[in-house]
């Protein structure tokens, strides 16, 4: 079914946005994210696209990283925070999110006004 | 950590091998992590494995994005232009650099010898004439006239400085070549 595949794009296409937004409101490390993310089926993701995700935000300059060792038993792990880069980056990001809420909320208006009119000639 | 484990991660470090290794380390490390937190809530192995993927498709997840990028960095794609480019780049270099490098080569370090050895000579040839001995193989000589000790020592160290200050050009000029043709393979990412 063509959903699926309409799904998994706008995963791929929403998961930095959803990551950046999540690492505004706190430093989290990976797996973190991680569980995050499984709380919305609609974006949960595993760990072969949220590391190296993160790993080129990274490089780009848009996150900062570090090792922490964890309480006993758990393994250490490795916290982001986004830069200041990351921050105007995501305030972009932001702007364009609402350039497309916009275009669909009038897309939407325009094609129930038509199907309602539609209805009211039959 | 268990056996299955360290093989699966084994496997991904060996399909990151393009990778520096500290890069490597960190992300093992990272996947590593996720590993024993999953351990840690009591997943069954089964479903940690599934959840990781194969680990080459693991691999190339992280290689995707650094062959992508290194490639658009250096331009090491074929392209008809950029082998011309490298085609003409070593033919200049090559043919050049068998004529220049040794040429330079030879020369810079034996005219500052012989511009060394020469004043030396001159000068033990001048103490030796004035204890009235004339010392064999120092010899200044314009076809058929001998220059006697004294001139002779004074025309050794003119002469000496002169080849000193060529093979100190010749030394410079060296130098300069391969600059210019490391900034040359540089500019023209050959």
């Amino acid at each position: 079914m063509n959903l699926d595949k309409w799904k998994s794009q706008l995963a791929r296409g929403t998961l930095e946005y959803c990551i950046l937004l999540m690492l505004q409101a706190k430093t989290c490390y990976g797996y973190e994210i991680l569980q995050t993310l499984s709380g919305y089926p609609v974006i949960a993701s595993t760990e072969s696209t949220v590391y190296p995700l993160l790993r080129r935000l990274q490089k780009e300059g848009y996150l900062q990283s570090f090792w922490r060792d964890s309480a006993e038993g758990l393994p250490p792990r490795k916290y982001y925070s986004l830069t200041p880069e990351g921050t105007a980056y995501l305030q972009a990001l932001n702007g364009e999110w609402q350039n497309l809420l916009a275009a669909v909320s009038g897309l939407r208006d325009s094609g129930s006004i038509a199907a309602s009119t539609e209805n009211t000639e039959m | 950590m268990n056996a299955v484990y360290e093989k699966y991660l084994n496997t991904v470090d060996r399909h990151l091998r393009p990778l520096p290794a500290s890069e490597r380390a960190d992300i093992i490390k990272e996947i590593k992590g996720s590993i024993l937190e999953m351990e840690n809530e009591q997943l069954p192995e089964e479903q940690i494995l599934k959840r990781l993927g194969d680990s080459r498709e693991l691999a190339k997840a992280y290689l995707g994005d650094f062959l992508e990028k290194s490639s658009q960095e250096k331009e090491s794609g074929f392209h008809p232009v950029r082998l011309l480019t490298v085609l003409a780049f070593y033919s200049l270099t090559g043919v050049s650099g068998m004529f220049i490098i040794p040429t330079l080569g030879i020369m810079a370090p034996a005219l500052i010898f012989c511009g060394a050895v020469a004043p030396v000579a001159g000068f033990l040839k001048f103490i030796f004439s004035l204890f009235g001995y004339d010392m064999p193989y120092v010899v200044v000589q314009f076809g058929e006239t001998t220059l006697s000790p004294a001139p002779a020592f004074l025309y050794s160290v003119v002469m000496g400085a002169i080849l000193i200050l060529i093979g100190r050009g010749a030394w410079k000029l060296l130098l300069r070549y391969l600059k210019a043709i490391s900034k040359a393979k540089r500019d023209w990412a050959v």
